[in-house]
C-alpha cells in the first residue's frame, strides 16, 4: 500500500513537471517577440549606417559641384598715362590714385572743352571802291561811304582764331548803316578769302538818314567749321544799291560776331601692365559713385590688341554699384588697356562728371575636387568605427569608374563622380557601392548601392518673339529614377550673353511628355548686333548639387 | 523511501521552474524593458533620421525643436536625454536636450543608451563631411 502511494506521488510528481514543461514551451513561444535579439539593433544600425553613407554621397557630389576658385586676384588699376591710340586724353582725372583702391573715395572723371562763347570782331584790311573804307572798321562817328549804286567794298582780316574742335553755333555780321534818304546795302560773305561768294546774301531795306545797326544771321548761309572762320576765310562783301534816286550809303562799322563752343568730351584711358592672363574666369570691375553722375552715358571700351581697335565692352556704367564684364577674349597678355568715354562725342555745350571709386580686373580658374568622395569615404570608415566602439562594424566602398549607365544617361565616372556642363543636356552624378560587415554577428558583405544624380535639359528650342520682344525656353530637371525636382526660384542662377532685358519669369508648368517643366521666359529683350544669344541656367537642387546648362543660338 | 521519492519530485519541480523562468520573458521583466526601449529609441531616431530632419535639427543645433520632436515621437512616459558629440568626444549641445527629472534617470534600473551616427548635412546652401555621435538615454518615469 505505502509503495503504491509512493508511486503515485513521483507518478503526480512526474506529470506536474511535465505540465510546467510544457507550459514554460508554451510560454516560450509566446513570448519569442520579447526576447532580446541582436539582429534587430544592428538591422537599425545598418538602416542608419546604409542611410547616412548615401547622404555622405550626397553631400560629396554637392562639394565636387560646388568648385572652388584658384589663382582669385584682383589687380587694380595700374596707371593712366598710356597711348594705346595715339589720340590723346580728353577730359581729366580727380583723383586717379582713388581708383586703384577699394575705399571710399572717388576718381572723379570730368569732361573737357569750352562752354558757348561769343566773340566780335572787326576787320583789319579792305579793299574796294568805297569813299573813307577804314572807317568801317571801329564803331565810332566816322563813315565809310558810296555814292555809286553796285559800287563793292570788302572788308577781311577778322582775325579769328577759333579752336579746330569748336562747333560754330551762330554767325552774325553787324552792319552799323544810314542812307543820305533812302539807299540800301547788300551783305556778301567769303568762306574762302573771297575766291567765291556764298549763295545767299542779305540786302537791306530802305534806309533811314539816322544811323541803324542791323545783324544780319548768316549762320543758315552755310555749315560753318571753325576752318571757314580761321586763317583770314571769312570775308564780308558790302554793296551800295540804289533806291528810286541815287544818293548816298554810309556805313559805320561792320563786324562779325560767331557764337561756338567745344563740345564737352571725355576719352581717359587706364591701363594694367601685370595681370594674370590665363584664367578661365576675367572680368572688368568698375565700381561708380553717383555724387557726381552725368546725364550722359559713360561707356567703357576695352583696347583690341589683335585688330588694333576699341570694342566696347560696358555701353553704359550704372551708378553707384559695381559693373563687371567679361573680359577673357581680350586679355591675351599682362597688359590690357580700358577707355573711359563719354556717350554724346559731338556737340555736348554741357560738361559732365562721373566719379568712379576703383577699377580692377578680377580673375580666377574653378578647380573641381575629383578626390572628394574618396577621401569623405575614408573619414567615414574611420569615424564609424568611433562612432560604434565595440561592435566590429567596419564598410568597403567601391566608387564606379568608366562608362556606366546612370538612370538613362551614360556617365564616364572618376573616383565615383562625373559632371557634363554648358551643354542643352546637363548634369552631376555620383556612385559608390558600400558593403558593410559586421563581426559581432558575423555579418559579411551587406551590399548597397548609392547613386545620385541631377539633370538639366530643354525640352524647347530657345524661341524669340519678335512682335513680343521675349526670349523663351522649357527645361526639365530631374534627379535618380527620372523623378522631377522642384526647384524654388532662389535656386536658379542666370546668365545671358548676346542681349539685354529688363524682367525674367520662371513659372512651372506640365508637359504630357516629359511632366513638370520650367520655363524662363526673357521680356523687353534687345538683341546685339551679333544676334548671336547664350543663356547659361545654374540650378541648386535641395541636396546643395549644382548643374550649369548652356542654350545658344541665332535668333 | 519516500523521503527520496520526495527529493526527486522537488528537483523535477525545481528544475521544471527554472527552465520556464529562463525560456520565458515575460513584458515585465527588466529584460524586455531594456529591449524594447532600445528599439524604440532607434526606431525614432532612424525614423527622424529618413525624413530628413534628424541632420537638420542636429547641425542647425535647434535643440527646441529636437527636444520637441522627440517628445512627439516617444510614449508619454518615456524619458529621455539627448546629447550629440563630435568624433572626438566634445560634447556640441550646450544646453540638455532632456525630458523628465534628471533623478529619474538615475533612480532607474532601466536606463538604455542608443548609439546613433551622423554623417554630415546636405542643403541647397550648405553641404559638409562633419559627423556626429549622437547618444540618446531612455528610461520609464
Amino acid at each position: 500500500m505505502i509503495e503504491r502511494r509512493g508511486q503515485f506521488v513521483i507518478i503526480a510528481v512526474l506529470m506536474i513537471a511535465i505540465m510546467i514543461m510544457s507550459i514554460s514551451a508554451l510560454m516560450h513561444r509566446a513570448v519569442t517577440y520579447y526576447r532580446h535579439e541582436p539582429w534587430e539593433e544592428y538591422l537599425a544600425l545598418i538602416g542608419n549606417i546604409e542611410l547616412n553613407s548615401h547622404r555622405l554621397v550626397e553631400l560629396s557630389l554637392a562639394n565636387y559641384t560646388n568648385p572652388i576658385k584658384v589663382n582669385n586676384t584682383e589687380t587694380f588699376v595700374d596707371n593712366n598715362t598710356s597711348d594705346v591710340d595715339g589720340n590723346g586724353d580728353k577730359g581729366t582725372h580727380g583723383n586717379f590714385l582713388a581708383q586703384q583702391h577699394a575705399d571710399s573715395f572717388y576718381d572723379t572723371l570730368t569732361e573737357s572743352g569750352v562752354p558757348l562763347t561769343t566773340i566780335l570782331k572787326k576787320p583789319s584790311a579792305t579793299s574796294g571802291s568805297w569813299s573813307d573804307p577804314t572807317n568801317a572798321y571801329d564803331d565810332d562817328t566816322n563813315w565809310a561811304r558810296s555814292t555809286n549804286s553796285g559800287q563793292q567794298q570788302v572788308y577781311s582780316g577778322f582775325g579769328f582764331n577759333i579752336s579746330s574742335e569748336a562747333t560754330i553755333a551762330q554767325v552774325r555780321v553787324r552792319l552799323d548803316v544810314k542812307a543820305e534818304k533812302d539807299d540800301k546795302i547788300k551783305l556778301e560773305i567769303s568762306n574762302n578769302g573771297g575766291t567765291s561768294y556764298l549763295s545767299t546774301t542779305y540786302t537791306s531795306p530802305d534806309l533811314t538818314t539816322t544811323e541803324q545797326t542791323i545783324w544780319v544771321n548768316v549762320t543758315t548761309w552755310d555749315s560753318w567749321t571753325p576752318e571757314k572762320l580761321n586763317n583770314d576765310n571769312i570775308w564780308a562783301r558790302v554793296t551800295q544799291v540804289k533806291s528810286g534816286s541815287q544818293d548816298t550809303t554810309f556805313l559805320d562799322w561792320i563786324a562779325i560776331e560767331v557764337t561756338y563752343y567745344v563740345s564737352y568730351r571725355l576719352d581717359l584711358e587706364i591701363q594694367w601692365t601685370a595681370i594674370d592672363y590665363d584664367e578661365l574666369d576675367e572680368y572688368l570691375c568698375i565700381h561708380t559713385g553717383s555724387v557726381n553722375w552725368g546725364s550722359e552715358d559713360l561707356r567703357v571700351d576695352v583696347w583690341n590688341a589683335a585688330s588694333n581697335n576699341w570694342d566696347t565692352v560696358i555701353n553704359r556704367l550704372t551708378p553707384n554699384s559695381w559693373n563687371n564684364v567679361s573680359i577673357s577674349s581680350y586679355l591675351t597678355s599682362s597688359t590690357l588697356t580700358i577707355r573711359f568715354k563719354d556717350g554724346a562725342e559731338l556737340n555736348d555745350p554741357n560738361q559732365d562728371s562721373w566719379d568712379v571709386e576703383c577699377s580692377l580686373i578680377h580673375v580666377w580658374s574653378i578647380e573641381f575636387n575629383k578626390n572628394i568622395l574618396k577621401d569623405n569615404l575614408e573619414k567615414w570608415q574611420t569615424d564609424i568605427s568611433r562612432i560604434y566602439v565595440g561592435r566590429g562594424i567596419s564598410f568597403n566602398y567601391e566608387l564606379a569608374n568608366g562608362l556606366h549607365n546612370a538612370f538613362g544617361t551614360p556617365v564616364n565616372y572618376y573616383l565615383g563622380l562625373n559632371h557634363t556642363w554648358w551643354e542643352p543636356t546637363a548634369f552631376s552624378a555620383a556612385n559608390a557601392t558600400l558593403k558593410i560587415n559586421v563581426g559581432y554577428i558575423g555579418l559579411q558583405g551587406y551590399e548597397f548601392n548609392s547613386a545620385v544624380f541631377l539633370k538639366m535639359m530643354n525640352v524647347s528650342k530657345l524661341s524669340y518673339n519678335s512682335k513680343e520682344k521675349t526670349l523663351m525656353i522649357n527645361i526639365t530637371i530631374t534627379k535618380e529614377n527620372n523623378n522631377p525636382v522642384k526647384i524654388s526660384r532662389d535656386n536658379f542662377e542666370i546668365s545671358k550673353f548676346g542681349f539685354n532685358y529688363t524682367r525674367v519669369y520662371i513659372t512651372s508648368g506640365f508637359d504630357s511628355i516629359y511632366g513638370p517643366i520650367y520655363t524662363i521666359k526673357f521680356e523687353e529683350v534687345t538683341i546685339q548686333t551679333s544676334r548671336e544669344v547664350q543663356i547659361d541656367i545654374q540650378i541648386c537642387d535641395e541636396r546643395g548639387v549644382k548643374v550649369i546648362a548652356r542654350y545658344k543660338g541665332k535668333v | 523511501m519516500r523521503v527520496i521519492e520526495v527529493i526527486l519530485a522537488s528537483f523535477i519541480i525545481i528544475f521544471a521552474l527554472s527552465y520556464a523562468n529562463i525560456m520565458a520573458i515575460s513584458p515585465t521583466s527588466p529584460k524586455y524593458e531594456v529591449t524594447e526601449l532600445e528599439k524604440m529609441g532607434y526606431n525614432v531616431l532612424y525614423d527622424l533620421d529618413k525624413q530628413g530632419l534628424l541632420a537638420k535639427l542636429v547641425y542647425s543645433e535647434d535643440w527646441d525643436n529636437l527636444q520637441r520632436a522627440l517628445q512627439v515621437l516617444l510614449p508619454l512616459d518615456v524619458f529621455f536625454n539627448f546629447t550629440v558629440y563630435y568624433t572626438n568626444g566634445t560634447k556640441v549641445n550646450s544646453v540638455p536636450i532632456i525630458y523628465g527629472d534628471a533623478s529619474t534617470f538615475a533612480a532607474s534600473k532601466n536606463v538604455v543608451s542608443v548609439t546613433y551616427g551622423l554623417a554630415g548635412f546636405s542643403a541647397s546652401d550648405k553641404a559638409v563631411y562633419d559627423p556626429r555621435i549622437l547618444i540618446l538615454q531612455l528610461t520609464r518615469g
